[in-house]
């Protein structure tokens, strides 16, 4: 019997639906939020399934639906051209590539990247937490390859900085700390 | 532990190392260095315990069971647009039907349509002369827009029956195309009209002054097929001639 669209949008795109709940939670905030955001990424990948390309990467294509989706009922600033204000001091700072401190914790990375602006934390979010490939993350986010390869290196490089402070605040790995402080000066 | 520019440039790469997306010579470039550099074998430890502890703040993947059960109902619920189409297109057909339907009783009834029929048959179709042959020429010089056409369609035999006139038949106010068809001595007439004057009578004499006359009755025109009751020619001649000219009107109103 021939197979329906149907089924083909359940083998396809059905299994990514607890990846991306993942993902929701940490863009919306709550869980119910973030169920209704799945749900409904998953109602508009259905209406658009005829425009999804079989063998082409179904995951990447409901981040990008799902990333739309928040932006578009946040309003906020994805869609356009961001403009991130670093101080001084940090962009600075990343041209250093600090060592990662050691003893470190799960609560220090994660308010690491907490802390990250958006952009970074969203290429962060979906490279490193969520496995995308950077072509996969640059179709998610609509973006340049290029671009999101900057993001993640800038965001990936701010969780450092954040962690170097962090532990030298605990007196942890001091030199590395004294290094960031001559870069910025 | 020191690091040189070797060291720097395989950092510049490590996250990208670790996430698998050096091409293959970087990738040898990045694990050669290694090999033989105990800081940046404790760089990478440490990136990859951060990208570690980062994934287990987020905890486990949530249990979505009940969410993909709520995704599969909503899916079912939203049906394709075809379907919705098909839905409301649905309704509004059953509503123009209902609409149409009350529209074309409402219709006044064109009481003299057989009546007439008989009538030109007898004036028009019997006064030919029994030598009549059909000519084209004088076929198309007696018809009219939007009748041109049907000698092109309607059969010219039929059964015995030979075509042997079709022209425009003013008769009583209606302007009838008549198509006359002769079998020896017996005489057939179809006509076809516009159906201004409002639908056919639902019942009608059987015969008028020893001639049956058969309508039809497409959305904007009428067809009679007028023939002798006493001797009328085959059933199969009366549907040829009927449906013939029944699908040339039908065309006139697409």
């Amino acid at each position: 019997m021939a197979r329906t669209a149907r089924d083909q949008f359940n083998d396809e795109a059905m299994p990514h639906v607890r990846a991306l709940l993942r993902t929701a939670a940490r863009l919306c905030g709550t869980r119910e939020s973030a169920e209704d955001l799945v749900q409904e990424t998953f109602l508009q990948a259905w209406r658009s399934f005829h425009r999804f390309e079989p063998g082409s990467n179904c995951r990447a294509w409901l981040y990008k639906i799902m990333l739309f989706t928040h932006s578009r009922s946040r309003r906020d600033q994805s869609r356009r051209p961001f403009h991130v204000d670093l101080d001084a001091a940090n962009e600075k700072a990343l041209l250093f590539e600090p060592p990662t401190p050691d003893s470190i914790t799960a609560t220090s990375v994660r308010a690491a990247f907490d802390a990250l602006p958006e952009p970074f934390r969203l290429a962060v979010l979906l490279v490193d937490v969520e496995g995308l490939t950077y072509r996969e993350a640059a179709d998610a986010l609509d973006a340049p390859i290029g671009t999101v390869m900057s993001r993640l290196n800038r965001g990936r490089r701010l969780m450092r900085i954040a962690l170097v402070e962090e532990a030298a605040a605990y007196g942890i790995d001091v030199s590395a700390h004294a290094d960031l402080e001559r870069k910025r000066q | 532990m020191t690091i040189n520019a070797e060291c720097r440039r395989v950092r510049e790469l490590m996250d990208s190392y670790i996430s698998g997306e050096l091409t293959v010579e970087s990738n040898h470039d990045v694990l050669r260095h290694l090999e033989r550099c105990d800081a940046c074998r404790t760089e990478i430890a440490r990136r990859e315990q951060t990208r570690a502890l980062l994934i287990g703040s987020f905890g486990d993947a949530p249990d979505a069971t009940a969410l993909e059960a709520r995704i599969a109902e909503a899916l079912d619920r939203d049906q394709p647009m075809w379907k919705r189409v098909m839905r409301y297109g649905g309704i509004a057909a059953a509503i123009a039907l209902v609409i149409g339907t009350a529209v074309w009783f409402s219709r006044p009834v064109d009481a003299a349509a057989y009546v007439d029929s008989v009538d030109n048959h007898i004036v028009c179709a019997l006064a030919f002369p029994p030598d009549t042959a059909y000519d084209q020429q004088r076929a198309e010089q007696s018809l009219a827009a939007p009748y041109l056409g049907i000698i092109n369609t309607v059969a010219h035999k039929s059964g015995n029956y030979d075509l042997i006139d079709a022209h425009m038949c003013p008769y009583n106010g209606r302007d009838y195309a008549h198509l006359v068809y002769r079998s020896g001595g017996h005489t057939v007439s179809v006509f076809a009209e516009t159906a201004a004057r409002g639908r056919l009578p639902s019942s009608h004499e059987p015969e008028r002054k020893g001639f049956v006359s058969t309508g039809a009755s497409t959305g904007g025109h009428q067809v009679f097929v007028v023939a002798e009751g006493a001797a009328p020619p085959p059933q199969a001649v009366l549907d040829d001639l009927m449906s013939s000219t029944l699908a040339f009107v039908r065309r006139l109103e697409q």
